[in-house]
């Protein structure tokens, strides 16, 4: 076929549906942007293009991590994967979780081990097994003087609706230097490309902005409150949770139109006092401490998992998934807004100070890795994505 | 193919039956082929076939591509059947396997069409109900356009964007949602 030019689409719905139904699934999602009518019929005579998000769970130990996929409803996991680090003393990472797409992110491998490879980071699609190693990322830095413990710098995993590209960005950061560079890998691409600047991401042209923190919005918090700031995810937006000892507050960076700056508005309070470990009870006293516990509130990289969010028990034993009901959610609510998660035991690993679960959206997919695109057509798109965890 | 040659043996005993395309044009094809299409074996089966079954929503051009469609995979069906038995099982197998290599390279060959043409096929396929070849050319519009962006397909096809900046927004979300 090579006339490309244009040639009007005179196909019937029927037909039109069997074309739709014989694409991927990525590309049937991307094609609701092309008008109302192919937007009608994708949503309304194709299976599961909205099919359910669930919550998965991942524990990062030396050597193997673990995930957990649960159904609404709370109860046993629904699958569960475990991941094992090139090196034993390792850690595998998982880096963000996009249409049943995993990235992970071995960030073990010490200078000379694997051939002298910092990090390994892969993509995989857990149900179908199919698994992508990317290219060694390019080392910022001379081996001999990198303090290699802990994953240096940053990773992050996203899709961009219109191109529907996967994209995997790592912002290489250790302490004391300043970030000044920002790599970007295209699934399917050949090499990490090089990006300037950071915070906010646009997966389309790939050109970075910087954001304001609420502060310049609103007031900091009185100085008894003061505690800390994470980033998560919350319904696909930024947010940016601080948290005191008795609450997290949620701020939600939105763009109301299409040529808006984005803007911070207050979307959550989580609320409930602290009931820490007795052993741990002076030290829930010094603020800063309390506010770090009370940032277990937070999960991250995705706070909201539809009108829930999860929160860990102090044993790190236990997941709870909690309702939010008029923008407030409760710890202490034990009614039936709260669901445990059974998250198997891993005995030793759940101790008090592993690092705390971290908690995505899964959503289950056929997902080929294998890239569909060939151009870059389309509009560039308005979507913000995590530039870091 | 020795099986290829005893289907149009069994065909030529077989009832015609005569297709008549929107442009008048008589086509005389064997019930076995005609029969491909849903729609036409229902005509049989009801008994309307007598002089001829018309086809107003398919011209000519087009219904001499569906019917080489047709003969060709009804031929394969015919060949598969009458082999079983006069073949060992290795010696089917080999026979069996020549036979989708030549439907495979037959059916890639077929889709050498052009858009208006493939398009044009969708639709007969779709109107005869003949499940292969709406599967086939369906397939290969799917796989032409599943790696283009919205922009492109709207190109492609002439399609105006008649979503507001708003309902953009939505859908974009939406996508994203799914994931969360």
């Amino acid at each position: 076929m090579a006339d490309d030019e244009g040639l009007d689409l005179h196909l019937p719905d029927d037909a039109l549906v069997q074309v739709l139904l014989r694409l991927p699934t990525s590309s049937r999602r991307r094609f609701r942007l092309v008008c109302k009518h192919w937007r009608n019929l994708i949503n309304e005579r194709t299976p599961e293009w909205r099919a359910r998000a669930r919550i998965l769970t991942f524990l990062c130990h030396r050597g193997i991590s673990r995930a957990h996929v649960f159904d609404d409803g709370g109860g046993a996991p629904r699958h569960a994967w475990t991941y094992r680090s090139s090196n034993d003393r390792g850690f595998v990472h998982l880096v963000g979780s996009c249409n049943g797409l995993l990235c992970l992110h071995d960030g073990a491998a010490s200078p000379g081990f694997a051939g002298g490879t910092l990090s390994a980071v892969s993509v995989t699609n857990p149900l179908t097994g199919e698994t992508v190693a990317l290219p060694p990322v390019p080392a910022p830095w001379e081996l001999e003087h990198v303090h290699v413990r802990g994953a240096l710098g940053k990773y992050s995993f996203g899709y961009h609706p219109t191109t529907g590209e996967y994209k995997v960005v790592h912002i290489p950061w250790r302490r004391g230097q300043a970030v000044d560079v920002v790599w970007v890998f295209t699934l399917g691409g050949a090499s990490w490309r090089e990006g300037r600047g950071l915070v906010a991401l646009d997966l389309g042209d790939e050109r970075v902005t910087w954001l304001d923190t609420p502060a310049a919005a609103a007031p900091r918090p009185a100085p008894e409150e003061a505690g800390l700031w994470q980033l998560t995810s919350v319904h696909a937006r930024l947010g940016l949770a601080a948290a005191s000892r008795t609450r997290v507050i949620v701020w939600v960076l939105e763009r109301r139109g299409e040529n808006e700056q984005p803007r911070w508005s207050l979307r959550y309070r989580l609320v409930g006092q602290l009931q820490p470990h007795p052993r741990l009870w002076s030290w829930v006293f010094n603020s800063a401490a309390a506010a770090e516990l009370a940032g277990w509130w937070v999960t991250a990289p995705h706070l909201t998992h539809g009108g829930y969010v999860v929160s860990e028990s102090w044993d790190r034993s236990r997941l709870y998934r909690h309702k939010i009901v008029a923008g407030v959610a409760d710890r202490h609510d034990r009614s039936e807004r709260r669901e445990p998660l059974e998250v198997p035991v891993l005995g030793a690993n759940h101790e008090l100070y592993c690092s705390p679960t971290k908690v995505f959206a899964y959503f289950e997919s056929l997902e080929p890795l294998l890239p569909t695109i060939r151009g870059h057509g389309g509009r560039s798109g308005s979507s913000y994505s995590r530039a870091a965890n | 193919m020795a099986s290829a040659g005893s289907g149009d043996e069994k065909a030529a005993a077989a009832a015609m039956i005569t297709l008549i395309s929107s442009d008048n044009e008589k086509f005389e094809v064997t019930e076995a082929t005609a029969t491909l299409s849903q729609t036409i074996r229902h005509m049989i089966e009801d008994g309307c076939t007598d002089g001829g079954v018309p086809l107003p929503n398919v011209t000519s051009k087009i219904l001499a591509r569906v019917i080489e469609y047709c003969k060709k995979h009804a031929t394969a069906a015919a060949g598969e059947e009458g082999s079983s038995s006069s073949f060992s099982d290795a010696a089917f197998l080999e026979v069996d396997r020549a036979f989708l290599e030549e439907l495979e390279e037959f059916d890639d060959a077929f889709l050498e069409v052009d858009r208006a043409t493939l398009f044009d096929l969708i639709l007969a396929a779709n109107y005869l109900d003949i499940k292969g070849l709406l599967n086939l050319t369906c397939q290969k519009v799917a796989d032409s356009v599943k790696g283009k962006t919205p922009e492109q397909i709207r190109e492609m096809y002439n399609i105006v964007n008649d979503l507001t900046p708003e309902e953009e927004a939505e859908i974009r979300r939406e996508t994203q949602w799914a994931f969360e």
